[in-house]
């Protein structure tokens, strides 16, 4: 057995035998060592010839002297490691993730704009420390959303060092593939992070999750002089359901597709109840229906017409009015799965109208309605 | 052929009224699923939003609906379907002002009948209708909207009966399988599950996922699911293997030949 112990423990005649310098002890049994006494010496004595280090006996300043020694030499070798340390400030705040769970209003809110995390989130603070003055590069990226969703995760980084002054970042995009986000020569530089959600509308109900990892290096050095630190982040989205007429003419809330085959279009109506083919519209005030809706098992729009007004006793009526060339109303337009953004349903020139010859001349009004509702 | 031409050199004009600025509204949540016990009122708030740049009068109705066979939505009046909760709901409003480009919460309050004879789930549907502003068009005073729905499934707890039944396997053609499933329970199941494909030598060789589909109280639903495209030619044995929700397995298997 053999134990290091401070020299200020050794009498005169003890420290005498103490070599400062490498020792190879052994033992009865055959053990043997080299050790490093770099600052101790060794009480020493002889034992049936061969050399033996025995143990002074130790007490609770020992022990603690000698754990204190352990963990700066430790320390020392991790220093020497990693030249780059990066943490999470306090450790604890990585420990929990950041969440986003908006209501229904908030995330209707946010559509087309952000959504920040919950007040209830921890504040992502990173504290980068170095043990030279060298350039290094400190990355961001971010696992694959978990299930799979088209989140947009954006971040914006407030960079606080000695040498240089205080910089806030632009909202950076926080993806799978790695975003350099800092370099400096900063002894040490503190990073408060904050994230966002760039919201469109598109993405899919349900609850996502990912993993963000910060990733410091030195270019130089890649084998050893780097570090990460990782930590959640929680998403949930809505489900949501939205209908909308795009890119309306008029300004006062009404659109209209006109077929308009009074003079000078009346020979097209003629030739159309020749051919037996429907009137194509003349103008339109709309340029397309469109649906959103994120519900994993997709929506249902179903169409329906009426007839506002015409003259009396005319053979035009709702079932004349076509939509891809089959009578409008009481059409459905069904899908399984959920769109990606606004996904057109109906363009104008998609409604036509069937005549024969029946139709009594003047002006005809049809309403058209859309119902959407998310299959069930 | 004359005739028709001078009437119509006086004046065809068909007009289609489709809702502009007002007709753009949106949900959310579009589905409720609400639990409660007789006698219980539950009260649950939905947003409705627009970007519509002006106000829009939104009026507010119910319907029922209920699922055919092969799962198409049919909207029907309220009341009139056997399993409609529709007579228990109680909108906030019966119309209101939504404002432009905002969202707007809106409470739907559910009181469940003080009686047994009820049980398991039942369904209905809130509808917002926008109502477009009046037209200048002449001699047009048309009302058009454009609605959107908001699905409600009330269940009765403690109420609750499962069962469900595999009905039929079968292939109708050769591109698909159809499988029908019964939900001989009280409240709405949903489906899950594969439909695996085994070769002659038993090996699996293709797995088929079944949607994700619901399947309403004391109904039948036929599910086709589409054989994998550039399927080797050749003979099979489809085992399906359907999950309901509820924690019951349907099994089922069909030898079936691929041209």
């Amino acid at each position: 057995m053999f134990e290091a112990v401070p020299s200020w423990l050794l009498n005169k005649s003890e420290k005498e035998k103490v070599s400062r310098k490498w020792l190879v002890g052994g033992r009865s049994d055959g053990f043997s060592k080299m050790l490093f006494l770099p600052t101790t010496n060794y009480k020493l004595q002889t034992t049936n010839h061969s050399l033996l280090y025995t143990t002074c006996g130790t007490t609770p300043m020992l022990r603690w002297l000698r754990y204190f020694l352990l963990t700066v030499i430790a320390l020392s070798l991790l220093g020497v490691a990693v030249a780059q340390r990066v943490q999470c400030q306090p450790r604890s705040a990585c420990n929990r993730p950041v969440t986003f769970t908006p209501t229904s209003a908030e995330y209707s809110n946010a559509i087309g704009g952000f959504l920040n995390p919950d007040l209830t989130s921890p504040n992502i603070k990173l504290k980068l420390k170095r043990d030279k003055d060298e350039p290094f590069t400190a990355e961001l990226s971010r696992t694959s959303w978990s299930p799979a969703n088209n989140i947009e995760l954006e971040a914006r980084f407030t960079l606080l060092a000695k040498k240089t002054p205080t910089q806030v970042t632009a909202w950076l995009p926080v993806s799978e593939l790695p975003l350099q986000f800092l370099q400096s020569d900063d002894k040490r530089t503190d990073i408060e992070v904050e994230y966002r959600l760039r919201i469109s509308g598109q993405e899919l109900a349900g609850s996502y999750e990912t993993t963000v990892q910060y990733f410091v290096w030195d270019a130089r050095d890649k084998k050893n002089k780097k570090d990460t630190v990782t930590h959640q982040i929680r998403v949930e989205i809505p489900p949501f359901l939205q209908l909308r007429i795009g890119d309306i003419l008029t300004s006062g809330g009404v659109a209209t597709i006109y077929f308009d085959y009074a003079e000078p279009n009346a020979l097209d109506y003629v030739r159309a109840i020749e051919n037996g083919t429907p009137l194509e519209l003349s103008s339109s005030e709309v340029s397309r229906v469109e649906v959103a809706a994120n519900n994993p098992r997709g929506y249902t729009v179903r169409v329906s017409v009426t007839q506002a007004s015409g003259p009396v006793g005319s053979g035009l009526g709702v079932a004349d009015i076509l939509l891809f060339d089959s009578p409008a109303d009481g059409q459905s337009i069904r899908r399984d799965s959920p769109t990606v953004g606004f996904e057109t349903l109906v363009l104008p020139e998609d409604f036509t109208v069937f005549v024969d010859g029946d139709e009594e001349p003047g002006s005809y009004v049809f309403a058209v309605e859309f119902n959407a509702e998310i299959n069930p | 052929m004359i005739e028709p031409m001078k009437r119509f050199l006086l004046l065809l004009l068909l007009i289609f009224f489709m809702a502009a600025h007002a007709a753009e509204i949106g949900l959310s949540p579009p589905r409720l699923e609400l639990v409660g016990r007789p006698g219980e009122t539950l009260t649950e708030t939905v947003s409705i939003l627009t970007t519509a740049s002006s106000p829009q009068q939104i009026q507010v109705d119910l319907s029922d609906w209920t699922l055919d066979p092969e799962g198409n939505l049919l909207v029907l009046p309220p009341a009139s379907l056997e399993f409609s909760s529709a007579a228990w709901l109680e909108p906030e409003a019966g119309d209101f002002i939504l404002e432009a480009d905002s969202s707007q919460e809106f409470r739907v309050s559910v009181t469940i009948p003080q009686d047994a004879a009820y049980d398991g789930t039942y369904q209905s549907m809130v509808f917002f209708t926008v109502v477009p502003p009046p037209t200048e068009t002449q001699g047009v005073g048309v009302i058009t909207t454009t609605r959107i729905g908001l699905t409600i499934y009330v269940t009765i707890a403690a109420t609750e009966q499962g069962g469900s039944e595999l009905v039929d396997f079968f292939q109708p053609d050769d591109g698909n399988l159809t499988v029908a499933v019964a939900n001989t329970g009280n409240t709405v199941m949903r489906l899950g599950g594969f439909v695996e494909l085994r070769d002659e030598e038993g090996n699996s060789k293709y797995r088929l996922e079944v949607p994700d589909v619901p399947v309403l109280r004391e109904s039948e639903r036929e599910l086709s699911i589409p054989l994998p495209e550039g399927i080797e030619p050749g003979f099979y044995v489809a085992l399906a293997l359907i999950e309901d929700s509820r924690g019951g397995i349907l099994a089922g298997e069909l030898p079936i030949q691929v041209p």
